[in-house]
C-alpha cells in the first residue's frame, strides 16, 4: 500500500510541476524539487530524447526509413491493433472484478480487510516472471487445470490453452488487478459512509444509493485505475512472451525482436515512438476531460 | 562501467582468491573471457579456464552473459573490457565487418592445431572452436519408428501429435523450407515468405515458446511429441533416460568461435590462451559433457566411441546436414521479423 501511494505521489508531484509553473512569472523557485529534477532529467529524459534521436537518425544520417517500414507493412499495424484491444480486454475484466474486490474490502471488517489486502498484496510483491510461469503449470497440455478437467471426465483430450489469447487475456489480467484493487480501494475507503445513509435516509433504495452517490464518488478512483492498468498492460513483455503464440505478438514483443534478433535499432527506436506516441496522445486525451490533481489525490 | 557485467567483479574477487592460494608467485597477466553462461560455459571453466590458469598462472576471470547489442555497443565505446568472446558465426560475420574484431594471427597457431580445421572455417578474426545442431528430437514412445524428415516433422496425418519449436527469436524457417525441399545442401537461398506459410499450416498443430529450455521441458513433459531444438539441450533427457530420440537428418550446423575485440586490454593474454587451448585433445574435452562437437577433426582421435555419435559434424551423420549459411540468415533477419509478425494476423 505504501508502494503504490508513494508511486501516485511522485506523478502527483512531477503533476504539480507542470501545472505550477509560476515561479516563472516572478514566483519563488521550488528548490527542493532540483533533486528530483536532475534524477528524471538524467534517468529519463535523456534516455527519451535518445530513443526519439535513434528513431530519425541511423548510420547513414537523418532517416524516417523505420516509421516507413511501420506504414508500409500493414502486419505491423495490426501488432498495434491487437495491443491495444489486449490493453482494452484486460483493463475491462480487471474493473469488473477489482471493481467487486475492493468494495467489498472497503465494507467489511477492518482486522479482515488488512488480512484480505495482504492477499492482494503478496501477488503484487512477487517477480512478474514467476507468475508467468505459474500460468504455464496451469494452463499446459498436462496442466493442473486439464488434468482436473480429464480427471472429473468433462473432456477427454487435453484443451490447448498456451499460445492462444485466453491464456494471455487472463495472466495479464491476474498480473494487474492488484493495480485496479488498489487504486479503487484508496478511493473507496475515503467516501464518507454517512452519505450514503443520507441518501437511504432520505428514500433511496441500496441500489439506488449505489448508483447515484457511491459510484460517481469512485470515478477518480476508476480512471486511475484504469488509466495505469491499460499502460502497463500494453507495455507488458513477459506474459504475451511465454504464454502467447505468433497470433500473441505485441508491440513491446516485437521491439524486443528488432532489438536482439533483427538488430535493427533504428526501427526498434521507431517503433517505441510509435508506442510512446499512441500512449501520450491517449494522456492527453484523458488530460482534456479529467482533472489529474484531483484524480490522483483521491476524492476529498 | 564496471557495473557492464554485475557478476564480474563478483568472479574476479574469487579468482584472484583462489589463485593467491593456489598458485603462489604467478605472474600477473590478466585475461577476461566474455562466454554464454549456463552449463556451456561450467564446462568451459572446468575443462578450458581453470585448467589454463592453473597451468600458466594467467589471472582468468571470467563474465557471462551478454547480447549481441550490447556486447556491439561496449567495442564501439571503446570501453572494452573483455579480451575473449564466445560468439556464434552470424555474430562474427557482424562484427568483422565493422572492423570491431582484433585479427587471429594463424601463423602463430601452433600446426597441430591448424591441420584439423576445415579450410572454410579459418576465418581471419575468428577462432572455430565447437558447433551445435539444430536437429529434430522426438518421443520414441509417441513415434516408435520416429519421423526421419522435416517432411514428416510437417506431415501431421502420418504423425499426430504437438510439435514445440522456439517461436519469435528465432522462427524454423530453414527446416519449413527443408519440409518442401529436402536436399540441405541446396538449402540456400529460400523463399522466407513461403517458408512462414508453410510454417502456418501447422496451425494450432505448434506450440511456439520464448527459450529453448521451454521447448525441451514441452519434451518431457509430454506437453509436445516433436521438437526442433539445439542438439545440446538433449543431453540432460537422453542422460535421464528419458524416452526421446535425435533425428539427425537435415540438420543445420552453427559453429561457435573465439573472437579478440578491437581495443580489447590484453589481446596477447587472449592469443596465448588460442594457442593452448587450440590443442585437439583440449577441444575434444567439451564433446561428452555438452555435446557440441569440436570443429577441429582431429580432436575425433580424442572422443570416446559412444559420444561421438551425438556430436554434430561427427563423420558419421555430418553429410546429412550442412552448415547453416550464417551470412544469408543474418542479410534476411529483418524479413524473418516481419514474416513473424505477418504469420499472427493471417
Amino acid at each position: 500500500m505504501a508502494d503504490i501511494t508513494a508511486q501516485l505521489g511522485d506523478t502527483a508531484a512531477s503533476a504539480a510541476v507542470s501545472s505550477r509553473l509560476g515561479w516563472l512569472k516572478g514566483g519563488r523557485f521550488p528548490v527542493f524539487l532540483v533533486p528530483v529534477l536532475i534524477f528524471y532529467a538524467l534517468f529519463f529524459g535523456y534516455p527519451l530524447v535518445r530513443i526519439f534521436w535513434q528513431s530519425v537518425y541511423g548510420a547513414d544520417g537523418f532517416t524516417l526509413i523505420g516509421f516507413q517500414m511501420f506504414v508500409e507493412e500493414p502486419a505491423y499495424w495490426m501488432v498495434l491493433v491487437y495491443t491495444g484491444i489486449l490493453g482494452l480486454i484486460t483493463l475491462a475484466i480487471t474493473l469488473v472484478c477489482g471493481y467487486a474486490v475492493a468494495y467489498w474490502l472497503v465494507t467489511m471488517d477492518k482486522g479482515w480487510a488488512v488480512l484480505l489486502m495482504a492477499f492482494v498484496l503478496i501477488p503484487f510483491w512477487s517477480s512478474g516472471l514467476v507468475r508467468t510461469y505459474a500460468w504455464l503449470v496451469i494452463l499446459g497440455r498436462q496442466g493442473i487445470l486439464n488434468s482436473a478437467l480429464i480427471k472429473f471426465g468433462l473432456i477427454d483430450t487435453p484443451l490447448a490453452f498456451i499460445g492462444t489469447n485466453t491464456a494471455v487475456v487472463f495472466a495479464l489480467a491476474y498480473y494487474l488487478l492488484p493495480y485496479m484493487i488498489l487504486s479503487l480501494y484508496s478511493v473507496m475507503n475515503g467516501i464518507d459512509r454517512n452519505l450514503l445513509l443520507a441518501a437511504r435516509n432520505l428514500g433511496a433504495s441500496p441500489m439506488a444509493a449505489f448508483r447515484h452517490v457511491f459510484l460517481p464518488l469512485t470515478r477518480p478512483g476508476v480512471l486511475a485505475g484504469s488509466y495505469m492498468v491499460f499502460m502497463l498492460g500494453i507495455g507488458m513483455y513477459i506474459t504475451p512472451a511465454m504464454l502467447g503464440g505468433p497470433e500473441q505478438t505485441t508491440l513491446p514483443l516485437m521491439i524486443a525482436i528488432q532489438i536482439n534478433e533483427a538488430m535493427d535499432w533504428t526501427f526498434a527506436a521507431a517503433l517505441s515512438v510509435i508506442l510512446l506516441l499512441v500512449t501520450g496522445s491517449m494522456q492527453l486525451m484523458a488530460n482534456r476531460f479529467l482533472d489529474f490533481e484531483r484524480l490522483w489525490g483521491g476524492a476529498k | 562501467m564496471s557495473s557492464r557485467f554485475p557478476c564480474q567483479n563478483l568472479l574476479a574477487a574469487g579468482a584472484a582468491l583462489a589463485l593467491s592460494l593456489s598458485a603462489a608467485g604467478a605472474s600477473a597477466e590478466d585475461l577476461t573471457i566474455l562466454s554464454l553462461g549456463g552449463s556451456y560455459q561450467e564446462n568451459q571453466s572446468r575443462y578450458w579456464f581453470k585448467p589454463y590458469a592453473q597451468e600458466t598462472g594467467v589471472n582468468v576471470t571470467e563474465a557471462a552473459g551478454y547480447n549481441f547489442a550490447n556486447l556491439r555497443v561496449m567495442i564501439q565505446s571503446g570501453n572494452v573490457e573483455a579480451d575473449l568472446v564466445d560468439l556464434s558465426a552470424d555474430s562474427v560475420k557482424a562484427l568483422s565487418r565493422e572492423g570491431l574484431l582484433e585479427p587471429i594471427d594463424w601463423d602463430s597457431v601452433p600446426e597441430s592445431c591448424v591441420s584439423g580445421i576445415p579450410e572454410d572455417m579459418r576465418h581471419p578474426y575468428a577462432f572455430p572452436t565447437i558447433q551445435w545442431a539444430m536437429v529434430m528430437a522426438y518421443n520414441t514412445e509417441t513415434y516408435p519408428e520416429g519421423p526421419k524428415s522435416w517432411a514428416d516433422f510437417w506431415d501431421v496425418e502420418a504423425f499426430p501429435g504437438k510439435r514445440g519449436s522456439i517461436g519469435a527469436t528465432r522462427p524454423p524457417v530453414e527446416q519449413a523450407a527443408m519440409a518442401v525441399n529436402p536436399d540441405p545442401q541446396q538449402l540456400y537461398p529460400f523463399d522466407i515468405d513461403a517458408a512462414f506459410d508453410k510454417i502456418a499450416e501447422l496451425g494450432s498443430n505448434i506450440v511456439f515458446s520464448d527459450g529453448y529450455a521451454q521447448v525441451v521441458q514441452f519434451l518431457a513433459d509430454g506437453e509436445v511429441d516433436m521438437i526442433i531444438i539445439p542438439n545440446g539441450r538433449m543431453v540432460p533427457l537422453i542422460a535421464d533416460g528419458k524416452p526421446v530420440a535425435i533425428n539427425w537428418n537435415q540438420h543445420l550446423r552453427f559453429p561457435n568461435f573465439f573472437v579478440i575485440p578491437k581495443g580489447a586490454p590484453h589481446v596477447e593474454a587472449a592469443r596465448n590462451f588460442l594457442n593452448w587451448v587450440c590443442e585437439p585433445e583440449r577441444l575434444a574435452t567439451l564433446a561428452k559433457p555438452t555435446n557440441y562437437g569440436p570443429i577441429n577433426t582431429d580432436a575425433y582421435g580424442y572422443v570416446d566411441e559412444d559420444v561421438a555419435p551425438l556430436l554434430p559434424g561427427n563423420p558419421a551423420t555430418a553429410a546429412l546436414g550442412r552448415v547453416a549459411d550464417a551470412e544469408w540468415l543474418g542479410e534476411h533477419r529483418q524479413d524473418i521479423a516481419r514474416g513473424w509478425a505477418r504469420l499472427g494476423v493471417r
